[in-house]
């Protein structure tokens, strides 16, 4: 990093830790969840003390979303402040709209990304709604074209050998679930031997990536942490990706962007609720 | 896979002759009964075809398309209400957008779209409900079989 | 609410994969993969992910146990420690010293595996002393300290991402080090060129640029075909051999009878085939040799590991990024058990008991008279308890009834002990013979240093206040100790043990907890500013001089006949760890599989009548096991694989106990078996 831009990151650390100092002084928050830097490494943690603050740090990336969801439930009615960038917020907005949490127990910090943060994440949109550290750059396109141009590149046969080689590479470690914080489902359908062979490696195709892919179609926000977490080097967030276009393309839909705008796989054609009678069976 | 469990001489048989199976999910409001459902389907996949009853067509979820397409079956024909005529109102709807885009990922995926059909009814027309299927049917034998498409490596 | 995360190592095997503990009020309730650590990099396998699980069952012991008529009744601290010390007081002075044995874990940390053998050695008076990495790895710490003076893994996991050539045999990669499969992947992705010898087809080897399928226990042959070829034709690197390694006369010597159609005979691979292959190692930039237990579970086991180590030097491809020989360790910590001295003729750092100037700088250090002879090896253990030469038996977690061969023999020989204490934190098979058993700690409730495959020194940390009443492995031993009079084991902490660690072992020199808290650390280190080595024998040999060591290939002990037609191979799955004390109680994993499998492969299933999910009876002269069946073609035509984790169908039931006469290591790989579909009950 250069002088000017570890400047910049220290003032974007300094920002959120005043911030985050306001919300503990407040009594407003029962804890702040961020990053904090313990001599070489990097980890998820929830500041309760002021004075703790000082070693928060913002230098990576981790989805904590998944970690405020499971607080969230453990602890009764107590609020949660949460530092978040772009991804982070969206993350929240997708689960508070699958009813995972009450978005008003939530006091964001908003982090706004840099440009080279930005682009390594292949992000659209890296800043949140409300912007407490950082200044935003916008609206921003660093999506990965050329990967993505050259999946849509192949006819479908290729498709087919690309994945199928890709997906045949995968150790079934739920990885990829585990570090979304989208897939949270108590019953997850790739546990379930009915859906997908239990003991397999590599887990039974089409099913275990697939029914994530599908699971997640009006849900996933672009955060790539699936792809980071899959210790094969399958590009699972291209897929996901190509998934979102089509999302768009097909239904208008793009996800993350306000908790009142339901999923077009959850209104019917006239975007209207979906009717469930309890009429004469 | 890399672990199959059929023998290299049992699977180039399949690959020269092919049977394409078909999985049928068939809603219980506009055509109640699987024998009859059975007896729609062309003769070749009458036999093997998986002829299953489900409450509404918006109960074909991911799961079961792609369930059956790695159980070996080739293709999966959902026989639903046509849009106005479903018992739940507005659970074809969901069934038809669900559809949409399970097509779209298959495709994405590499996997021929038209793998996936749908039969959207209304009056009970046997003839043009056999004519369909058998279209879908004729089409699914022209893309091939789903398991052992694709070539590996050695 | 509190929540906390811990940085620590992940338990199960010898990636080394750095985790983070997550602890709410108290409870471990999730792992989360560090991301800047060198060896995860943000990933884990489903083990490393599921490694919580385990910590906080109902099932861990919480008390000491003691067996006073029929079964194990809870008891308290004092009085088994007291029992214990008198009973090895008793047996010492009634048989000598020697009538004791020690099994350390490779579970355990350095510091644990360092105070159990100086109790056994100062304390009992005896080198008995060994673990189970003399069921996987003893002829790699053998043949690779033979050829280089060195028995580590050359190189490093991270560094084998720029080997442009790949050599993987012996080892089902993908399946039981994830992290190294994610570089081979890497690595191929950037051009590498992969390479994988295996009886079996594996996961890995559908990624592979040529698959070679020899026949089982044939490795010497391939090898020195190899050798044969690239000596022939010159591609072997003149220099290296010519400055860097001796013997070499002697080994041109020997591999010349090993001939492209001999070795066709013997091994079943294509003549043309063996010459791409070394084509491909011997001209590539830098290549890298990967191998697990396929190579060195065998009596050729030290054979087959000098021939490894022979065609390396061969072809200059050691002490350079990216090459090398890469032995990968099994458990989390067996480099670490090896590096401790948890062996019958080590101390510390490979410093051999044998050699008079190390002993003596032990005794200096210990203040007490060592015993000189080196100490019998864990079979040798086993047969000398049921022959009733060996009397008591400290067994720290391990468990030889169901991970060593032949366990029929096993609990014969345990059941004729006077003693027999068991330290570890559930119930397993060895526990239930137990006279005392001592509950201990799991790796989430203790501090520790331990050592992954690529010699890289790590701190696990303490998460949450123990389960019970259990303690650590050190607290439990230094008590003992102490009830025995020895003053030496007063450790506050296991800081304290480490820095004695170091003060005798100069590999281990320059580590300290404080540089540990800043980073992962690669021995031999040997002053506090030396930043730890990546690669060995960049500039020489730890010996000085590579040693070529000539060997002939010799057949496996038992190979199938009439009575029994099928060759039988054993090995692991994915998603168990070893004899299953961990992940058989860890929900995620058991959903995964359940139990076990034999591996047929169709043709012979379709003679046999057998299909999938059948029982099948699998017979040797050793015993027998039923187990259902699983068609693949993993498996040739007249082998068949069952792993060893599931006790109910214990594949060393089967197994032959015959032994590699150098490194003692046990036959597990090749033994003859009969399979026939189980008649259904009733």
């Amino acid at each position: 990093m250069s002088e000017r831009e570890s400047e910049l990151q220290e003032r974007r650390e300094e920002q959120v830790r005043q911030r985050a100092a306001e919300l503990l002084k407040s009594g407003n928050v029962g804890g702040i969840l961020a990053l904090r830097r313990i001599q070489d490494h990097v980890v998820p943690c929830l500041f309760s003390e002021i004075d703790d603050l000082a070693s928060l740090d913002i230098s990576t990336r981790y989805a904590v979303a998944g970690v405020a969801e499971r607080l969230l439930r453990m602890a009764g009615e107590d609020r949660l402040g949460i530092v978040a960038r772009g991804c982070g917020e969206r993350h929240l907005i997708e689960l508070a709209k699958k009813k995972s949490i009450d978005i008003t127990r939530i006091e964001i910090i908003g982090l706004a990304c840099t440009e080279s943060e930005a682009r390594e994440c292949h992000c659209v949109k890296p800043y949140p709604g409300r912007v407490d550290a950082g200044e935003s750059i916008g609206d921003v396109d660093f999506a990965d074209h050329e990967a993505l141009a050259s999946l849509l590149e192949m006819n479908i046969s290729e498709r087919r050998r690309f994945w199928t080689e890709i997906f045949n590479r995968c150790i079934k470690c739920f990885g990829c679930r585990n570090s979304c914080p989208l897939c949270n489902c108590d019953d997850c359908r790739l546990e379930e031997a009915r859906w997908v062979r239990v003991g397999e490696i590599p887990p039974e195709y089409p099913s275990f990536h697939l029914i994530r892919a599908v699971h997640l179609a009006d849900k996933c926000i672009g955060c790539t942490v699936c792809e980071r977490a899959c210790p094969m080097g399958i590009p699972l967030s291209k897929l996901h990706q190509l998934i979102r276009q089509d999302m768009k393309r097909l239904f208008g839909y793009e996800a993350g962007l306000s908790v009142d705008e339901k999923s077009p796989l959850l209104t019917d054609l006239d975007k209207g609720p979906l009717e469930v009678t309890t009429g004469e069976l | 896979m890399a672990t199959d469990s059929i023998s290299p001489k049992k699977k180039e048989n399949l690959l020269q002759e092919p049977t394409i199976e078909l999985a049928v999910f068939h809603c219980r409001w506009c055509l109640p009964d699987s024998a009859r459902v059975r007896a729609l389907l062309p003769d070749q996949a009458k036999k093997s075809a998986l002829v299953a009853r489900i409450n509404c067509s918006a109960r074909m979820e991911s799961e079961l398309v792609l369930k059956a397409l790695g159980e070996g079956y080739d293709g999966v024909l959902i026989i639903g209400c046509e849009i106005g005529e479903c018992h739940y109102r507005t659970g074809n709807h969901l069934a038809l957008k669900r559809f949409v885009l399970l097509q779209d990922i298959f495709t994405l995926a590499g996997i021929y779209p038209e793998r996936l059909g749908a039969l959207w009814l209304s009056p009970f027309d046997p003839e043009g409900i056999r004519k369909s299927i058998d279209l879908f049917y004729r089409n699914l034998c022209d893309i091939g079989p789903f398991k052992y498409t694709m070539e590996m490596r050695k | 609410m509190n929540y906390d995360t811990f940085l620590s190592v992940c338990p199960y095997c010898g990636c080394g994969c750095g985790l983070y503990l997550e602890v709410v009020d108290g409870h471990l309730v999730g792992t989360m993969p560090s991301g800047t650590h060198p060896i995860s990099q943000g990933s884990l396998c489903i083990k490393g992910w599921s490694a919580h699980e385990f910590v906080e069952s109902d099932a861990r012991l919480t008390k000491p146990l003691w067996k006073r008529g029929a079964n194990l009744e809870p008891t308290d601290w004092e009085t088994a420690l007291y029992f214990v010390a008198e009973k090895l007081r008793s047996v010492q002075e009634r048989y000598g010293p020697d009538a004791i044995g020690f099994l350390s874990s490779a579970k355990c940390t350095n510091e644990e595996n360092y105070v159990l053998m100086k109790f056994a050695r100062a304390v009992i008076g005896t080198n008995n002393i060994d673990h189970c990495a003399r069921l996987c790895h003893a002829p790699t710490v053998v043949g690779l300290a033979e050829a280089f003076g060195s028995g580590a893994m050359t190189n490093s996991i991270p560094d084998l991402e720029q080997a442009s050539c790949i050599l993987i045999t012996g080892s089902n990669t993908s399946e039981n080090h994830p992290m190294v499969a994610s570089r081979i992947l890497e690595a191929r992705e950037k051009g590498s060129y992969i390479l994988i010898v295996d009886p079996r087809r594996i996961h890995l080897a559908y990624y592979a640029d040529l698959y070679v399928q020899p026949k089982l226990g044939s490795d010497v042959a391939w090898i020195n075909g190899l050798m044969n070829i690239i000596i022939e034709k010159g591609w072997f690197d003149r220099e290296f051999v010519r400055n860097r390694t001796e013997n070499f006369q002697a080994l041109k010597e020997k591999v010349a009878d090993y001939t492209p159609e001999r070795v066709a005979e013997l091994t079943g691979i294509e003549p043309g085939l063996l010459g791409v292959m070394a084509r491909a190692y011997a001209l590539a930039p830098s290549s890298a040799i990967i191998y697990t237990l396929g190579i060195t579970e065998h009596v050729t086991g030290t054979d087959n590991v000098l021939s490894l180590a022979n065609l390396a030097m061969l072809c200059g491809q050691v002490g350079k990024p990216g090459s090398g020989i890469n032995p990968l360790r099994g458990q989390n910590n067996v480099q670490g058990a090896c590096d401790m001295g948890s062996l019958p003729d080590f101390y510390t750092g490979y410093q051999k008991v044998a050699d008079p100037e190390s002993r003596a700088k032990f005794e200096e250090a210990w203040g007490v008279a060592l015993p000189t002879r080196p100490g019998l090896t864990v079979v040798e253990m086993i047969d000398e308890a049921a022959r009733g030469r060996i009397k008591a038996l400290y067994v720290m977690g391990e468990n030889p009834m169901l991970s060593d061969p032949d366990i029929n023999h096993v609990k014969q020989a345990m059941s004729n002990l006077e003693l027999l204490v068991v330290q570890d934190i559930f119930m397993n098979e060895t526990a239930d013979m137990a006279t005392v058993v001592f509950p201990a700690q799991s790796f989430a409730e203790r501090d520790g240093t331990i050592t992954s495959t690529d010699r890289r020194v790590q701190r696990i940390r303490k998460a949450i206040e123990p389960i019970g009443m259990a303690k650590t492995d050190w607290q439990i031993i230094s008590e003992l100790a102490g009830l025995l009079g020895s003053k030496g084991f007063r450790y506050p902490h296991s800081k304290e043990i480490f820095s004695e660690i170091t003060r005798l072992t100069p590999s281990y020199a320059g580590i300290e907890y404080s540089r540990l808290d800043r980073g992962t650390i690669q021995w031999p280190c040997p002053s506090k500013d030396h930043p730890g080595t990546e690669y060995l024998h960049k500039e020489s040999f730890t010996r000085g001089k590579g040693k070529f060591t000539p060997v002939d290939w010799k057949p496996p002990n038992e190979s199938p006949d009439e009575e029994y037609p099928m060759f039988l191979t054993t090995g692991r799955v994915h998603f168990h760890y070893h004899t299953g004390t961990m992940t058989r109680r860890s929900p995620t994993l058991n959903r995964e599989m359940a139990s076990g499998a034999v591996d047929i492969n169709p043709e012979d299933a379709d003679t046999l009548g057998i299909k999938e999910k059948d029982m099948v009876k699998v017979t040797s002269r050793r015993g027998e096991v039923k187990i259902r069946a699983r068609i693949t073609n993993s498996v040739p035509p007249g082998v068949v694989f069952i792993p060893f984790n599931f006790k109910e169908s214990a594949a060393n039931a089967l197994t032959n106990p015959a032994r590699d006469p150098i490194a003692k290591i046990p036959e597990f790989k090749v033994c003859a078996v009969k399979l026939e579909k189980a008649q259904p009950r009733g």
